[in-house]
C-alpha cells in the first residue's frame, strides 16, 4: 500500500511538474505569476459544481418527481427508478467501453513507462493497481457527467440522511464493479488484440462516449420533461430491470431489495478478488504481433498518386493516427446534435462548425508537422523545400475540414430549411482553413519541441489556446459576418448590408495573410526545423 | 567534391565548429574524428543543408549549397547519426516513399535495394518502423541511401548500432562505392575503422581541426605512437599518466 502511495503521489508531481516546464518555457520572458495548482482545481471544481452539476440536478430531480408517481407497469418499480435505471445502463455501457481497450493498450501492453516500472523494485500487484488506479481516474470523467441524473434521484425522492451514505456506496460498488468485469474482459481480449488494435480502438471508444455523452444531454432532459416522458420511457422497462444486468443490481439495490444488494456487493467483491488475481500474475503481455517471416521479396508499391508522394504519405500517416478520427468527427457532430435538440439557431452552429473546422484544421497540420519532427534530420534531408513540406499539410487539412464543412450546411439546410447563403461562405472558409492551416503547422514548429510526445500534444498548451482563439476571431470574421442577422442588428441600409458580405471575410483573410507571410518565408521555416 | 572556407558554426555563445578549411576530392574516403561534442555532428549538418552555417562557405560537387540546397540534396546522400524515420509507416512504405521523392529509376534502385536487403538481412520491411530497434532503423537507413548510389556520400558513425556482421558489410559497401567513383565522408568513432578505411583523417577538437592527412602525415605532425589510438590521444590532449591515475583511484 505504502508503495501504491508514493507511485500515485509521484504520478500526480509528474502531471503538475509537466505542466508548469512547459509554462515556464513559454512565460519565460513574462511575469511569473503564482498559481497554485490548488487553486486552479477548486476553480475547475467549483465551475463544473456550480455551472452544471447542481443545474442540472435540481432540473432532473423535478423531472424525476413527475415520474415519481407512476408505477411501471408489471414492476415493482416506479416510472422514476426505470429512469435511473436506463442511466445506470447508460453508465455501465459507457465505461465498460471506455475501461476494455483502455486496460488492454495502458495495463496489458508494454508501453515505455510499464517497461520503467517494472525495472524498479516494486511489486507488480502494485503496478497493475496503479495502472488500474489511472483508468479509473480518466474515465472518471464520463461518470461525473452522469453526477446530475443520480443527484437529481436523490433530491426527488427526498432520500432520508442516513440512506445518502449507503446510495453512494451503492454508486461505488457500482463502478468498481465495472472495473472489475472490464479488467477481467480485457485480460482476456488482451490475448489476440494487438497494442495498435486496442489504442485504436481506445480512442474511437472515447470519441463515441463524449459524442454519446453530449447527445445524451441534448436528448433526455427534454424527453425527461416532456408530457409524455412516461409514455415513451415504457419501451425501456425490459432493458432497465433485466435481471442479468448490472445496472439492474444497482437499481435494486438502491431500492434495498435484499437478492439485489447480495448480487451487486457480492459479484463487486468477486471482481475485486478476480483483478487482485490478475494484479499478482501482472507481467505486459502482448507488445507487438509477430508475424511470420515472408518468404521471397516484399512488393514496394509506388506511391505515385494524383498529389505526389508527399501528400500521399502525409495523409497515410494522418489515417493511421486513431485520434484523427474525432478531429473529423467533432466539427460535424457538435453542430448537428445541437441542431437536433433544437437548441441553436443557425447562426449559432454555423459559427460553430466554422469555429471547430478552423480550429482543427491547424491542429492537424501541426500534428502532421509533428511527424516530420519525429523523423528528423531525415525530413531535413529529403530535396523538397520547407515551404512545400509545410503547404503540403495544409492542404490536406483545409480540403479535408472544407468537405466537412460544406456537409454540416448541407444537414443543416435540411434540418432547418435556411442558411442557404452559408455555401457562399465556402471559398472564404476554404482560403481561411488553409491559412489556419498554415498558422497551425508553423505554431507547432515555432514552439519547444519534444519527439517522445505525440500527434495530438502537438497542438496542447500555449499553442492550442492561441489557435483557439485565432479560429474564434477568423470563424467571427466570415461566418457570423454572412448572417443578414447581423447586419439587421447593426440597423445597416441594403446598400451596406450587400458590401459588408463579401467585406468582411476578404478583410479578414487578407488581414490574416498579412500576419502569416514573414512566418512562411523559407529562411524562418528552416530555422524552425534547425532548432529540432 | 566537397570544399568548405572558414566554415563556423556558433550556437548562442558556444563555438561548436571553428573556421574549418576542407578539401576533399572524388573517390575519397575521408573520416573525420574528434571526441564526443567536438563539432562533429555539426559539421556534417551543414555539409548535407540541415543547418545554416553562422558563416564560411560550402561547396559541394563545385556547387554553392545556399543557392543550390535542393539540387545538392537530391544528389548527395545521407546515413544521419540518429535514423529517425515515419514511426507509422512501414518500412516498405518509406522506401516507396524515398524513391519517389528522390524520382529515381525505380527498376534500377528496387534491384539494388534487394541486393542490400540479401546481405544486411532486411526481412522486416512489412513491419512498422516504430517498431524497429536502432539497428534496425539503421541498416534500413542505409540501405535506402545506398540504394540511389550517390555520388557523395555523408555518414554520421554509421556503425554504431549495427551487428558486427553489418558492420563489415558496410565497410565493404563503402569500399566498394569508393572504388567505384563516389566520394565519402564519414565521422566515427572507432579509430580502427578510420584507420583501416579511409585514405585521409581529420580530427576535430572543440571545434577545431587540429590535425588532418593520411595516417603518416599525421604521425609526422606530432602526434606520438603508432596506432591512431595513440596518435588521436596525444593529439587531443589526452594524458596517458593522468589517466592511469584516475581510472586506479575509482
Ligand atoms: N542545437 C544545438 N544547440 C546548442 N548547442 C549545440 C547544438 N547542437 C550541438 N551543440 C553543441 O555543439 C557541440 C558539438 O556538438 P556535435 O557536433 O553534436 O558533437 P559530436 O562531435 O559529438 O558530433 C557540443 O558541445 C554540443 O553541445
Ligand atoms: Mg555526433
Amino acid at each position: 500500500m505504502r508503495e501504491l502511495m508514493i507511485l500515485i503521489k509521484y504520478k500526480f508531481k509528474m502531471w503538475s511538474e509537466k505542466s508548469r516546464r512547459v509554462k515556464s518555457r513559454s512565460l519565460l520572458t513574462r511575469k511569473k505569476v503564482n498559481f497554485p495548482g490548488w487553486l486552479l482545481w477548486l476553480l475547475i471544481g467549483g465551475g463544473f459544481g456550480g455551472g452544471f452539476v447542481v443545474p442540472l440536478s435540481i432540473l432532473m430531480s423535478r423531472a424525476f418527481k413527475q415520474l415519481n408517481a407512476i408505477q411501471a407497469p408489471g414492476t415493482a418499480f416506479s416510472m422514476s427508478e426505470i429512469m435511473l435505471g436506463m442511466y445506470g445502463f447508460m453508465i455501465m455501457l459507457m465505461l465498460l467501453l471506455n475501461d476494455v481497450p483502455s486496460i488492454v493498450y495502458n495495463v496489458v501492453s508494454e508501453n515505455e513507462e510499464t517497461s520503467l516500472l517494472f525495472s524498479l523494485p516494486i511489486k507488480r500487484s502494485v503496478i497493475f493497481l496503479l495502472k488500474v488506479f489511472e483508468i479509473l481516474s480518466g474515465t472518471s470523467l464520463i461518470f461525473a457527467f452522469f453526477l446530475p441524473f443520480l443527484i437529481g434521484y436523490a433530491i426527488s425522492i427526498k432520500m432520508a440522511w442516513y440512506l445518502i451514505p449507503i446510495y453512494i456506496l451503492d454508486v461505488a460498488a457500482f463502478v468498481l464493479l465495472i472495473m472489475g468485469i472490464s479488467s477481467i474482459i480485457a485480460a482476456f481480449v488482451a490475448r489476440f488484440m494487438s497494442s495498435t488494435t486496442a489504442k485504436r480502438l481506445n480512442v474511437i471508444m472515447y470519441t463515441m462516449s463524449i459524442l454519446g455523452v453530449v447527445a445524451i444531454f441534448n436528448i433526455l432532459p427534454g424527453k425527461m420533461t416532456s408530457t409524455n416522458a412516461a409514455g415513451w420511457l415504457k419501451n425501456y422497462i425490459g432493458l432497465a430491470t433485466h435481471p442479468f444486468l448490472p445496472s439492474t443490481w444497482f437499481l435494486g439495490a438502491v431500492k434495498s431489495e435484499p437478492r439485489y444488494i447480495i448480487l451487486l456487493y457480492g459479484i463487486c467483491a468477486l471482481s475485486l478478488w478476480g483483478i487482485w488475481q490478475l494484479s499478482s500474475r501482472y507481467s505486459t503481455g502482448i507488445s507487438r504481433k509477430y508475424k511470420k517471416k515472408e518468404i521471397g521479396k516484399v512488393s514496394i508499391a509506388s506511391n505515385k498518386s494524383l498529389f505526389g508522394p508527399l501528400v500521399n504519405k502525409d495523409l497515410k500517416l494522418l489515417l493511421r493516427e486513431g485520434n484523427s478520427l474525432f478531429l473529423f468527427i467533432y466539427p460535424l457532430v457538435f453542430p448537428l446534435i445541437m441542431l437536433f435538440a433544437g437548441s441553436w439557431n443557425s447562426a449559432g452552429v454555423m459559427l460553430m462548425a466554422g469555429f471547430l473546422s478552423l480550429d482543427y484544421s491547424a491542429v492537424i497540420s501541426g500534428g502532421l508537422c509533428f511527424f516530420e519532427i519525429q523523423a528528423y534530420p531525415t525530413s531535413a534531408l529529403l530535396p523538397l523545400s520547407k515551404k512545400k513540406i509545410v503547404f503540403a499539410k495544409a492542404f490536406i487539412s483545409s480540403s479535408i475540414y472544407t468537405t466537412i464543412y460544406i456537409i454540416t450546411i448541407l444537414v443543416a439546410l435540411f434540418i432547418v430549411k435556411s442558411g442557404w447563403i452559408m455555401m457562399l461562405t465556402v471559398p472564404f472558409v476554404f482560403v481561411a482553413l488553409f491559412e489556419m492551416a498554415i498558422y497551425g503547422g508553423v505554431a507547432y514548429l515555432s514552439s519547444p519541441k519534444n519527439i517522445s510526445a505525440n500527434f495530438q500534444s502537438a497542438m496542447k498548451g500555449t499553442n492550442g489556446l492561441k489557435t483557439a482563439a485565432i479560429g474564434g476571431l477568423i470563424s467571427a470574421g466570415i461566418v457570423l459576418s454572412s448572417f443578414f442577422g447581423i447586419a439587421n442588428a447593426l440597423k445597416l441600409s441594403m446598400f451596406f448590408r450587400i458590401l459588408l458580405f463579401p467585406t468582411a471575410p476578404i478583410v479578414t483573410i487578407i488581414a490574416f495573410w498579412y500576419f502569416l507571410k514573414d512566418k512562411v518565408t523559407e529562411e524562418h521555416l528552416k530555422e524552425m526545423f534547425e532548432k529540432a | 567534391m566537397i570544399r568548405t572556407r572558414n566554415l563556423t558554426k556558433k550556437f548562442a555563445e558556444k563555438i561548436a565548429v571553428n573556421n574549418l578549411n576542407l578539401q576533399i576530392d572524388a573517390g575519397e574516403i575521408y573520416g573525420f574524428l574528434g571526441p564526443n561534442g567536438a563539432g562533429k555532428t555539426t559539421t556534417i549538418k551543414m555539409l548535407t543543408g540541415i543547418l545554416y552555417p553562422t558563416s564560411g562557405e560550402i561547396s559541394i560537387m563545385g556547387k554553392n549549397i545556399r543557392k543550390h540546397e535542393l539540387e545538392i540534396k537530391r544528389a548527395i546522400g545521407v546515413v544521419p547519426d540518429e535514423p529517425r524515420m515515419y514511426h507509422d509507416l512501414r518500412g516498405k512504405e518509406f522506401v516507396s516513399f524515398i524513391m519517389d521523392i528522390y524520382d529515381v529509376d525505380r527498376e534500377e534502385a528496387k534491384k539494388r535495394f534487394d541486393e542490400i536487403c540479401d546481405v544486411f538481412d532486411i526481412d522486416y520491411l512489412d513491419e512498422f518502423i516504430g517498431e524497429y530497434s536502432h539497428g534496425m532503423s539503421q541498416k534500413l537507413m542505409v540501405a535506402t541511401v545506398l540504394m540511389r548510389k550517390p555520388k557523395v556520400l555523408f555518414l554520421d558513425e554509421p556503425t554504431v548500432g549495427l551487428d558486427a556482421r553489418s558492420a563489415r558489410v558496410l565497410k565493404m559497401l563503402l569500399r566498394k562505392y569508393a572504388d567505384e567513383g563516389s566520394t565519402i565522408f564519414m565521422t566515427t568513432h572507432i579509430l580502427e575503422i578510420a584507420e583501416k578505411m579511409c585514405e585521409r583523417i581529420g580530427i576535430i577538437n572543440e571545434g577545431d581541426l587540429i590535425a588532418e592527412g593520411t595516417l603518416d602525415e599525421l604521425r609526422a605532425s606530432g602526434g606520438k605512437g603508432e596506432h591512431l589510438e595513440d596518435i588521436f590521444l596525444s593529439l587531443t590532449g589526452a594524458n596517458d599518466e593522468e589517466m592511469k591515475e584516475i581510472v586506479e583511484g575509482l
